[in-house]
């Protein structure tokens, strides 16, 4: 049984970065926004889901630092092109420039440029990449990455074969796509001025012979706590919260109960007594657990894992 | 090159018939598998079934994304195949893990692995305010990056397939590598949790009788991120968002865009539309 878990949150401002280190996180991931761009940017978000400055930026790190909590930069565009190679270049420096502890990286080109930069950082890589089995990592392994970021759908026997494959895994505990994340392209937090809300959570009237109003596309899992000693088993060392651009309070929240959660788990709490902790502390878990969204345990949603 | 592909082999007769009666001359090849699925992998037998038919002039394997709980079974199966020395055979490649690992002759990339910005149903949106240089950057392939090219060149790869949409087909048209374009449908996303299997309440692959034709989906209500609950789309949303079509695990959205010139075939999915003789004619001059 592993010895720790690392607790990762997200931050889009110093607001959400002293909340969510406050509340627990050992490490936090965060973008920054760039000038070349309006709405997109280099981050894997867009708009509204990343540091506004460099300033800012310097600021969260100190903060964070201070307190023993890591900074991963988050440059996991899942595309890059020639023409956006020094845009890229640069914009990586100004977080190495700035003092984070890692890079996230979310494209192939990408991740091999960024080991011939010679930042001396470790290299994750995203989810962006859609990492499902030891094959691809052996892949990124090859080209300089130090931790893989998991897919949102894994099975718990998945992710202990891959932890077999000699490099850290970091898997998603709260929240995370229906679709497989990298191939996705129903974008939306990307400074839309249009309500597209989140499109693969919608209801669709399905046509044909069937004629039904359906979120047939929801396959939003959004929990995890009740498997936490069983990834804890497995030697998952990393468990990563998903929310830059989303409300502050309910993140910081949600960090609180991980942490909690994570640490009854390290001093031999069970599923069932996690889950009667997060239940009594905060009544919005009673709906995730009547929706039955959990990542790592059976359910509907795993059920139909192709 | 027209290439018509499917993911049941049960279809196999319809689409010799097509051939037979539409006569295109030679070079229509007959496609088996999926991007997406892996329980949609035909079997090594009939595999050389379609490689022995008069009629087709080649045969493509199609491979899926591959999680690992499948991933020694696939590098298996690609093992016997190789094995077997099929004439014309194309391997179409959707995984990174399969293309690093399994020793594939000139694989094919598929649209698993060659991601198109393009795919976006809003991407003008989204675009909107950038600038011309960003724009246009953005608005490629994500193999007109050289670096990812040369990786995917370093990996054996000599062809790619992309979706048949005009920005993106101009793009590959810059790429050192052949292009196969997808008639009639782009795909939007793929699914680990198979949303066809899930509304039928199948566990894969029991659902396959599900997967005969799509679904067509129309949104009706978005899922608001402020109230956290349903709303009508807003007439501007409406406008953007196109009818969805759901086929497994992959959802695609229609594309009426023909022009294929430049591409080095063209590949119609006969489990997405039916073509007639009349349309695999008029197939044979796009390209």
């Amino acid at each position: 049984m592993g010895e720790e878990m690392t607790l990762m949150a997200p931050a889009d401002s110093f607001e959400t970065a002293r909340g969510v280190i406050d509340s627990g996180a050992d490490e936090i991931y965060l973008g920054l926004e760039n000038k070349n761009f309006v709405n997109l940017n280099l981050s894997g978000r867009g708009r509204g889901c990343n540091v506004n400055t460099h300033q800012e930026l310097v600021e969260i790190i100190e903060f964070a630092h201070e307190r023993g909590v890591i900074v991963d930069y988050a440059v996991n565009t899942p595309f890059l092109s020639d023409e956006l190679e020094e845009i890229f270049i640069s914009h990586v420096m100004a977080g190495v420039d700035a003092g984070v502890d890692a890079l996230i990286v979310g494209e192939l080109g990408a991740m091999q440029l960024v080991g011939e930069m010679g930042t001396g950082l470790p290299v994750h890589a995203s989810v962006l990449l859609n990492t499902f089995n030891c094959g691809q990592i052996e892949l990124l392994k090859s080209l300089g990455a130090s931790k893989i970021v998991l897919p949102f759908k894994m099975e718990l026997d998945e992710i202990a074969e891959l932890s077999g494959c000699g490099i850290d895994l970091e898997i998603f505990g709260q929240f995370g796509c229906s679709n497989i994340n990298g191939t996705c392209h129903l974008i939306h937090s990307a400074g839309e001025t249009i309500n597209l809300g989140i499109p693969c959570r919608a209801n669709y009237l399905i046509g044909g012979g069937v004629q039904r109003v359906h979120p047939i596309l929801d396959a939003g899992t959004d929990c995890s706590l009740c498997s936490i000693p069983d990834l804890l088993e497995i030697g998952v060392s990393a468990l990563k919260i998903v929310g830059r651009g989303m409300n502050p309070e309910m993140i910081r929240e949600i960090v609180q109960i991980y942490r909690r959660c994570i640490d009854l788990a390290l001093s031999g709490s069970d599923a069932g007594a996690i889950r009667d902790y997060a239940l009594a502390e905060e009544p919005i878990w009673q709906l995730l657990c009547e929706q039955k969204r959990c990542k790592y345990l059976k359910t509907n949603i795993s059920d139909s894992y192709v | 090159m027209i290439e018509l592909r499917t993911c049941n082999y049960s279809r196999i007769n319809e689409i010799v018939e097509l051939i037979e009666d539409t006569d295109p001359g030679s070079g229509v090849r007959i496609g088996l598998g999926s991007e997406g699925c892996v329980h949609k992998l035909p079997s090594v037998e009939d595999l050389v079934r379609a490689a022995d038919l008069d009629c087709a002039g080649g045969v493509t394997l199609v491979t899926p994304i591959t999680p690992q709980k499948h991933y020694d079974r696939m590098c298996a199966y690609l093992g016997e195949i190789a094995d077997l020395g099929i004439r014309d055979l194309r391997i179409v490649v959707n995984d990174l893990g399969i293309l690093h690992s399994c020793d594939i002759a000139s694989p094919v990339a598929g649209r698993g692995i060659v991601h198109t910005s393009e795919a976006c149903p809003w991407v003008d949106h989204i675009l909107r305010d950038e600038s011309d240089y960003v724009r246009d950057a953005y608005l490629q392939t994500s193999l007109n990056y050289s670096r990812t090219s040369a990786l995917f060149k370093e990996m054996g790869v000599e062809a790619i397939e992309i979706d048949l949409l005009p920005r993106t087909i101009a793009a590959a048209r810059r790429l050192d590598f052949a292009v196969y374009a997808h008639f009639g449908y782009a795909v939007v996303a793929y699914a680990r949790s198979c949303h066809t299997a899930r509304f039928h309440q199948k566990t894969p692959p029991e659902c396959a009788q599900f997967c005969d034709s799509p679904m067509e989906l129309t949104l009706r209500e978005i899922f608001d991120l402020e109230s956290l609950g349903f709303a009508p789309p807003d007439a501007d949303v409406e406008e953007v968002f196109p009818t969805l079509y759901l086929l497994g695990n992959a959802i695609y959205m229609r594309s009426d865009f023909c022009d294929a010139a430049g591409a080095d075939g063209v590949i119609v999915n006969c489990d997405m539309y039916a073509p007639s003789s009349k349309t695999l004619c008029e197939m044979v001059t796009l390209v």
